[in-house]
């Protein structure tokens, strides 16, 4: 469920970026080069979008568990 | 009427709860996209290269805002005795070494673009390479010990020592020497040279959503300690704070 989660935000963040425009300009460093080229720009930015939804994701799964491990205790406890 | 009080009381507690980590990956989620797309002044040496600011940066801050929050704990903890402040520190602690990692990498793939070298020994680099071993030796110090109450005396002492050490290391001995990095040795940094109005609306939105996620991550890693803790028997439920009972 939380992949499919991520799959889904990743792909909401591919479009979005697909539509916007693109204004670097061509540079001198040839990985910024690279980077540059609108393409691999969005692919890069998709691709960091991506990470950082999984980071997301798994302190979401983290509160999660926290909640259930309380949840444990509480009812331990009475 | 009352459903409605009900609902607008509901709304304002799930915001409270979550809004601010909303918040905080929201806006790393945007800073990391504008980061790449907006439209930086073109320089000379810095070139696009000036997007790292929006990278490096925000992290640092971070984790010297989240190192700063530690040491303010584990003074706390000195004063108060309370288990769950000691835990929250050194969550903290390793939660700013992560940024610091992260920061430290992203200023070398910038010193590898603007001074065609991935390291230089310069004030600042040695500095703040310094400062992150301090804190790893605050991990290491902790881990070493078994006992829980002198762990979270020595650590917090530790911690204040190394916080102390850690300001003059990154912020004041590099303005008092020659450096090439923005900020130190009469360089400039934040100023009309890097940093327009169009790079402040990404730039301080950055460092306030990664000050947030690093909060937010902190909080998560020592919730779930003290909870295990407490499931392990090691400590009685009464260290559960508020911090842990809000979330119920």
């Amino acid at each position: 469920m939380n992949n499919k989660r991520g799959l889904v935000l990743g792909c909401l963040c591919w479009m979005l970026l697909a539509m916007q425009p693109v204004h670097a300009q061509s540079l001198d460093h040839s990985v910024a080069e690279w980077l540059m080229q609108n393409d691999r720009l969005n692919a890069v930015i998709v691709v960091l979008l991506i990470i950082f939804a999984a980071l997301i994701v798994f302190l979401i799964r983290q509160e999660q568990k926290i909640r259930q491990l309380q949840k444990k205790i509480n009812n331990h406890h009475e | 009427m009352q459903q409605a009080g009900g609902f607008f009381s509901d709304a304002r507690s799930f915001l409270i709860r979550y809004g601010w980590k909303l918040a905080g990956a929201l806006l790393v989620a945007y800073s990391l996209a504008m980061g790449l797309v907006m439209q930086v002044p073109q320089l000379p040496v810095l070139g696009e290269s000036i997007r790292n600011l929006f990278y490096h940066v925000p992290l640092w801050f971070s984790m010297t805002f989240l190192l700063l929050a530690s040491a303010i704990n584990s003074l706390r903890y000195l004063a108060t005795n309370r288990p769950q402040l000691d835990v929250l520190a050194a969550a903290q602690v390793r939660v700013a070494l992560w940024f610091g990692f992260a920061g430290l990498f992203t200023g070398m793939v910038w010193a590898r673009t603007t001074w065609g070298t991935w390291w230089v020994n310069d004030p600042k680099l040695l500095g703040a390479a310094a400062g992150i071993l301090f804190y790893v030796a605050y991990v290491v110090l902790r881990n070493s010990m078994d006992d829980l109450q002198r762990r979270a005396r020595v650590s917090a002492v530790a911690n204040i020592l190394f916080f102390c050490m850690f300001i003059p290391t990154i912020f004041i001995i590099p303005r008092l020497t020659d450096s090439l990095h923005p900020g130190s040795g009469g360089n400039p940094a934040f100023n009309v040279y890097d940093l327009d109005n169009r790079m402040r609306w990404v730039f301080y939105p950055a460092v306030l959503g990664w000050i947030l996620l690093g909060i937010w991550m902190a909080s998560l890693s020592a919730r779930l300690q003290l909870l295990q803790a407490v499931a392990a028997g090691l400590w009685d439920q009464d260290v559960l704070t508020t911090a842990v009972r809000h979330e119920q």
